[in-house]
């Protein structure tokens, strides 16, 4: 039902067309191959071209042959509110993005869930705003389901979180420091106990390296 | 989980992973075959191992060399002016400069894996040249946990 055959002919000298041009190849890629397979091609179109696109493909659905139906399983805008906070949430089949709409700290992070064939990850700051983190992470697990098989979470030293450091590399070395083990420190932070409650407790892998911690965490 | 730990000239551990992951770092470098399977049946032997100092030598330019790849790798964002200009806080705060260009390195996630791998080659060859700089070889320690 879609030409993805006649776009796939199409070169890179696409990205010079007019706008609307583009505009349409962008979205037929993305109605073809998924948002996630999307980033492949980065360099090709800026993330800009992406979501006009995408916002075209909101308002105009039947520019691209989508139904109704079949659009609200691409796109979707929910609106919602944490506290005092605004923000919205699109999804784009395999990608969560938050947008705060009042919130100007919260907005200068592109905050983020992606399913990449299954494996979740996060790139999530909250400046700072307790509980918010934890809200999303539940979202997540709202929107995506049964479809996350793995997740892998990173954890670093960085000046631009809140203290400098993301809380599960605080958690994780304040443990691994006082019992020099990795799959015990792991146990110790807020994130794999929450995981855990979500029945993903099987530590599949990890890396420490410098000042970075890299975990994936599997189904029970 | 089988691991292998590496230690700073501190005694302090600042890497560790599985055999497989701490394997990978040498896997792709542009070293005589014969010194990367030396190296692969350490790494998988199980044991606590050193690598001395004459060893590390050869593999310092062998990581620069890896860096250079990663840096033209079709698949890496060198960069990222579209990104920086829509959130610079996110985006533009690792740059990385090599040989007078400035690249913007973002070390998470599998979009950005070749900034990643960046990283990782490039903490490990600072590792390694503190070691040459102390004249000390780099310590392994291997060990199984639950």
């Amino acid at each position: 039902m879609y030409s993805f055959r006649i776009i796939e002919i199409l070169g890179t000298s696409e990205t010079l067309a007019p706008a609307g041009g583009i505009l349409n190849i962008v979205v037929q890629k993305v109605v073809t191959f998924g948002i996630g397979k999307f980033s492949a091609w980065k360099g090709k179109y800026t993330s800009k071209q992406v979501e006009d696109a995408l916002e075209d493909l909101q308002v105009h659905p039947e520019k691209y042959g989508l139904s109704e139906y079949e659009l609200a399983g691409l796109v979707k805008k929910i609106s919602k509110k944490f506290g005092e906070i605004e923000y919205e949430i699109l999804v784009y089949n395999d990608r969560i993005i938050w947008k705060s709409l009042n919130n100007s700290e919260l907005s200068q992070w592109e905050n983020s869930a992606k399913l990449w064939g299954g494996e979740l990850e996060f790139d999530f700051n909250t400046a700072g705003v307790k509980g918010l983190g934890q809200k999303w992470t539940d979202e997540t697990f709202e929107i995506f389901g049964d479809r996350i098989k793995s997740i892998k979470v990173e954890w670093k030293t960085d000046p631009r979180y809140p203290n400098g450091e993301s809380l599960g590399y605080k958690q994780f070395h304040e443990a691994f420091d006082e019992t020099g083990d990795e799959i015990l420190a792991i146990k110790e932070t807020l994130f794999y106990q929450t995981m855990e409650k979500k029945g993903y407790g099987v530590i599949q892998d990890y890396s420490l390296l410098g000042k970075s911690v890299v975990v994936k965490l599997k189904k029970k | 989980m089988k691991i292998l730990r590496i230690l700073n000239t501190l005694n302090e551990i600042v890497i560790s992973t599985n055999l497989d992951n701490n394997f990978n770092i040498y896997s792709k470098l542009k070293i005589a075959p014969k010194l990367k399977e030396v190296i692969k049946q350490r790494i998988y032997s199980e044991k606590n191992f050193e690598i001395d100092v004459e060893k590390l030598q050869i593999l310092i330019p062998a990581l620069n060399q890896r860096i250079e790849e990663l840096l033209k790798h079709s698949d890496f964002n060198p960069f990222k002016e579209e990104l920086r200009e829509r959130f610079p806080e996110q985006y533009g705060n690792e740059p990385f400069v090599y040989e007078g260009i400035t690249y913007y390195l973002y070390n998470k996630g599998r979009e950005f894996y070749i900034d990643s791998l960046i990283y990782n080659t490039l903490f490990f060859k600072e590792l390694l040249e503190e070691h040459v700089k102390l004249n000390k070889p780099l310590k392994y320690v291997y060990k199984e946990i639950e």
